[in-house]
């Protein structure tokens, strides 16, 4: 990388990213201090948010119109990702599933993810001019098909949710026609019943679990102690290391899924707002990458790396509050997780690519 | 194209909608820490010296109480570098595990806590502390009082009782702990109007009244509850199933006489356990029942004038609804059948004809009056609600009423389905199941009246039905009898894949509902294993059936309860 590249680098958003990593280093350090047998795990949160780090920085030297071309190729290799795990990978902790590379294990749906949103913003980058016509649309529809599918199979549909999501988000950035989005989403709520009905039973079961969080009895412990915690942490909280919710094991999971009510704990409602602050200034630069970007290819990736953070914060302190159902997403930078702690920084790598590459070299 | 074309406005939209999201879910944080800040009397009281009142069973015997357990502190800033290898030993030697020693005193923290330590060693502290004091050195040990939920019966009852947790200010989680959380800490939230005065079991006692005035009394009667609990494992153990519950009930009340729950955990140590095993599967659990509903679907029809005793249907061994074919589950057709066979040797086939007879209406009617899909409001924390379409729901379909008419395609849990079958022990009407008798508050003694429900069913069809339960039961091919008569039905029910859809190939969910004696019931007892995998028979261990497996262990149980209750029949 040139010392050209290093200038035009967004060094706030790299800089609020560290911050949040070393953050969550530090609560991971106090969430697990009294748990024999998790000793160290603040220690790897480092190790890996380095790791994360160089891969940002290799990305960000690349351009990302490289990408571009790879479209199928790319499209191919999250297809085989995605058929490796469902025949090979391991369940573990609820339904994500994981594959074992003998040194790391890796959560491929987030791999797939990413993957994904290169292959749909060079998608519609290739229709830009013809977002006006349906067949636009089901081309759109078909493409997405067979990830989704395999990934609704693992079962996940956590992230099912959120890949249409994603996608959603992308076709409206990229300009869809206003009436179609009403149309579609006519469509869709009219369609809902005949969906329902040409459900599988236990599908439909799953659907109910995931809208009536209480029919899981494991589950509401968790999020009930969740609550205390976040409840009792107050103005300034009750100190770092110093929660008792979280320092006397009522919560479980609390090094991942659950390190919110932690913070929330200790730290109280300054150290939740300094927090949900630094997410927002994070999406609010990677919404500004893609405003700066050259074509609609990097505007799409930076808008979708953004769409991807804002879900997953969403999903899992709207969990720990008790808004939204218990599901395996974890708080990104902070949460305990190398695979997705990487995934994750290298996602912002690649919106930095973006970044750097938004004009022609002068 | 133009950089601030209609696009980069889009992504504006996008940016506002997404901080407005995060803003929501923000506020919703602070809406929680001042809603909890205003509940909790933050200063007034140490909130973790708040007292709970005493829990006792129905003669007086100690369920839950307060109890003293001790905290030594130390503070490794008071204490010179050298001193820690010294100090290691004397903890060590007042009988502290070595590793715990070592594991706290090498966390870097200011002040390290060993807690629930036994009086001795506190006292042994107190005079360490004195020697302390004495030689005018820094104070580096400090000895702490602090109240712990004591559960003097063990695993007893545990999911009736629930816990508490040692976090500041301790919360209960699950059973009564939870459900009368409120009362048990301050002695409100009680209702006076629907109590009278009455004398308190067991006379006085060191645990009851509590000092604190703010004391329940049970109707458990922990004798039953133990028999329920030791058989209970021994059926568990011995079908090898993956869980399992049993409750013991006063039909004609609804008084919860015994409740039990597997896996299990220990109260004392409620973290050692998973929180699998801290779901009280009597009422948390929703599962497909099966059979036992045959029972109430013929009192539908009885009552509803359908059929008569002398009423016979054709039994053809197979029919098709749509897209689903009802089978027997021996295959076989026994053709012209009475209602008594029909219930004697558990036939769908028709079962379903007589719930079409029936019309879905009038199935759904009677079904709604049996409290399916809605919770029975026992008074213990976290009750399920199960589920059941009706025909008004978008997705149901005549096949459901066909495979709800023999408890498949719906999900009750076994305090529901308890509570339905009391209806027939009690002459036709509703109870409302609960486990506090009465409460101590202010010095007075008082139990509440607990409001018996509406007539559900005539005394005729409760009473044809009984006979009919009883010739089921003397119909079992098993020599296992209990002391008196006993009405009632046994349910083997596939077990839904959650996983890949339809149904288990190999797995069944086994229950057995019975009400002794038949003349005069006053006993309901309803027995649930999950998922058995071993049957009785050494030669065929896959032969599971309710009732080569849920009804032993149902007789095993009446077994204990019919002496410990005196219960009389005039029937033999």
């Amino acid at each position: 990388m040139s010392l050209k590249a290093w200038r035009r680098l967004d060094w706030l958003l790299l800089i609020a990213v560290v911050v949040l990593v070393l953050f969550g280093a530090a609560m991971i350090d106090s969430a697990t201090i009294q748990s024999p047998g998790l000793e160290g795990y603040a220690h790897r949160h480092l190790i890996f948010g380095t790791m994360g780090v160089v891969l940002l920085l290799f990305m960000a030297a690349f351009d990302y119109r490289l990408f571009g071309p790879l479209k199928w190729p790319l499209y191919a290799a999250t297809i085989v990702l995605l058929l490796v795990v469902d025949a090979t990978g391991q369940v573990r902790g609820g339904a994500q599933r994981w594959i074992n590379l003998g040194i790391i294990e890796v959560q491929p749906s987030e791999l797939g993810k990413g993957l994904l949103l290169l292959v749909l913003s060079q998608h519609l980058e290739e229709r830009q001019d013809r977002l006006n016509n349906p067949l636009t649309l089901i081309e759109y529809g078909i493409l997405l098909f067979p990830p989704l599918a395999l990934i609704y199979a693992q079962p996940d549909l956590g992230t099912t949710i959120s890949i249409v999501f994603l996608a959603a988000g992308l076709l409206f950035i990229a300009g869809l026609p206003w009436r179609y989005i009403f149309g579609m989403a006519a469509a869709g709520l009219l369609s809902f019943p005949l969906i329902w009905s040409f459900l599988d039973e236990y599908m439909r079961r799953r659907v109910i679990v995931f809208l009536h969080p209480e029919t899981d009895p494991q589950a509401v412990y968790n999020v009930k102690q969740a609550l205390i915690a976040v409840g009792s942490g107050g103005l300034v909280g009750k100190g770092y290391k110093l929660g008792t919710q979280s320092q006397l094991h009522f919560l479980r999971v609390r090094h991942t899924d659950f390190i919110f009510p932690v913070i929330a704990e200790e730290l109280g409602f300054l150290g939740g707002l300094v927090l949900l602050g630094l997410y927002l200034f994070v999406l609010y630069r990677l919404f500004r990458i893609s405003v700066l970007a050259r074509d609609l290819f990097g505007r799409l990736i930076a808008a979708g790396v953004a769409l991807i953070l804002f879900f997953q914060v969403f999903v899992n302190v709207g969990m720990n509050v008790g808004l939204l159902p218990v599901t395996g997403i974890p708080l990104p930078f902070v949460s305990y997780g190398g695979s997705h702690l990487v995934t994750t920084l290298v996602l912002i790598g690649l919106a930095e690519s973006v970044y750097v590459y938004r004009r022609p070299w002068g | 194209m133009d950089r601030y074309s209609y696009p980069v406005r889009r992504m504006f939209i996008v940016l506002i909608g997404v901080a407005g999201l995060l803003v929501a879910i923000w506020l919703q944080v602070v809406r929680w820490q001042v809603l909890y800040a205003r509940e909790q009397p933050r200063g007034q009281v140490d909130a973790d010296q708040v007292h709970m009142g005493t829990i006792v069973d129905t003669v007086g015997m100690p369920l839950a109480f307060d109890a003293p357990s001790y905290t030594l502190v130390v503070d490794k800033r008071q204490l010179p570098p050298d001193a820690l290898p010294r100090v290691r030993e004397w903890l060590i030697s007042l009988g502290i595990p070595e590793e715990r020693v070592q594991a706290k005193l090498s966390q870097n923290l200011n002040t390290v806590e060993f807690r629930h330590l036994p009086y001795e060693v506190a006292q042994a502290a107190r005079r360490k502390v004195q020697e302390i004091v004495d030689a005018g050195d820094p104070l580096w040990l400090r000895v702490d009082t602090v109240w712990i939920r004591s559960f003097p019966q063990g695993s007893l009852a545990a999911h009736v009782l629930g816990f508490r947790n040692w976090a500041t200010p301790p919360r209960a989680y699950g059973g009564v702990h939870e459900f009368y959380e409120t009362f048990l800490l301050t002695g409100e939230g009680y209702h006076p109007e629907f109590a009278h005065e009455a004398e308190r079991p067991g006379g006085i006692s060191p645990y009851f009244p509590s000092p604190y005035e703010r004391d329940l009394v049970l109707t458990l009667h922990t004798g039953i509850q133990y028999w329920v609990e030791r058989e209970l494992d021994w059926a568990v153990a011995r079908y090898e199933a993956a869980g399992g519950a049993v409750i013991v009930m006063d039909p004609n009340d609804g008084r919860i006489l015994a409740m039990a729950s597997r896996p299990t955990f220990d109260p004392n140590r409620f973290y050692e356990a998973s929180a699998d095993a801290w779901i009280n599967r009597a009422i948390s659990e929703p599962y497909e029942p099966g059979s036992v509903v045959k029972a109430l679907t013929f009192a539908a029809a009885v009552d509803s004038g359908t059929i008569t005793e002398t009423t016979t249907i054709m039994d053809t061994g197979v029919i098709r609804y749509g897209s689903v074919v009802i089978r027997n589950s021996q295959h076989k057709a026994y053709g012209r059948v009475t209602p008594e066979q029909v219930l004697a040797y558990s036939l769908n086939v028709p079962t379903a004809h007589v719930a079409a007879m029936l019309g879905p209406e009038t199935f759904y009617r009677y079904m709604d009056l049996f409290g399916f899909a809605r919770r029975t409001e026992i008074d213990l924390a976290n009750e399920a609600k199960g589920s059941m379409r009706h025909p008004r729901d978008p997705t149901w379909s005549v096949s459901d009423l066909a495979s709800n008419s023999f408890g498949q395609g719906m999900s009750v849990t076994p305090i529901q389905l308890i509570r339905a079958m009391a209806v027939l022990a009690n002459g036709g009407y509703a109870v409302t199941p609960h486990v506090v008798q009465g409460y101590e508050k202010d010095g007075v003694y008082r139990e509440v009246e607990w409001p018996r429900g509406a007539r559900i069913l005539r005394e005729s069809t409760t009473r044809l039905l009984t006979r009919w339960l009883t010739a089921a039961v003397d119909h079992i091919s098993i020599p296992d009898r209990a002391p008196v008569p006993v009405a009632g039905k046994t349910g083997t029910a596939q077990v839904p894949d959650l996983e890949h859809g339809g149904y288990k190939p190999d797995a069944q969910n086994v229950t057995f509902v019975g009400y002794f004696p038949a003349d005069r019931p006053q006993v309901i007892m309803l027995v649930y294993l999950k998922e058995p995998h071993k049957g009785p028979l050494a030669v065929d261990p896959n032969y599971i059936w309710a009732f080569n497996t849920a009804y032993p262990t149902f007789v095993r149980i009446a077994d204990h309860i019919v002496p410990l209750l005196d219960i009389q029949t005039e029937a033999r």
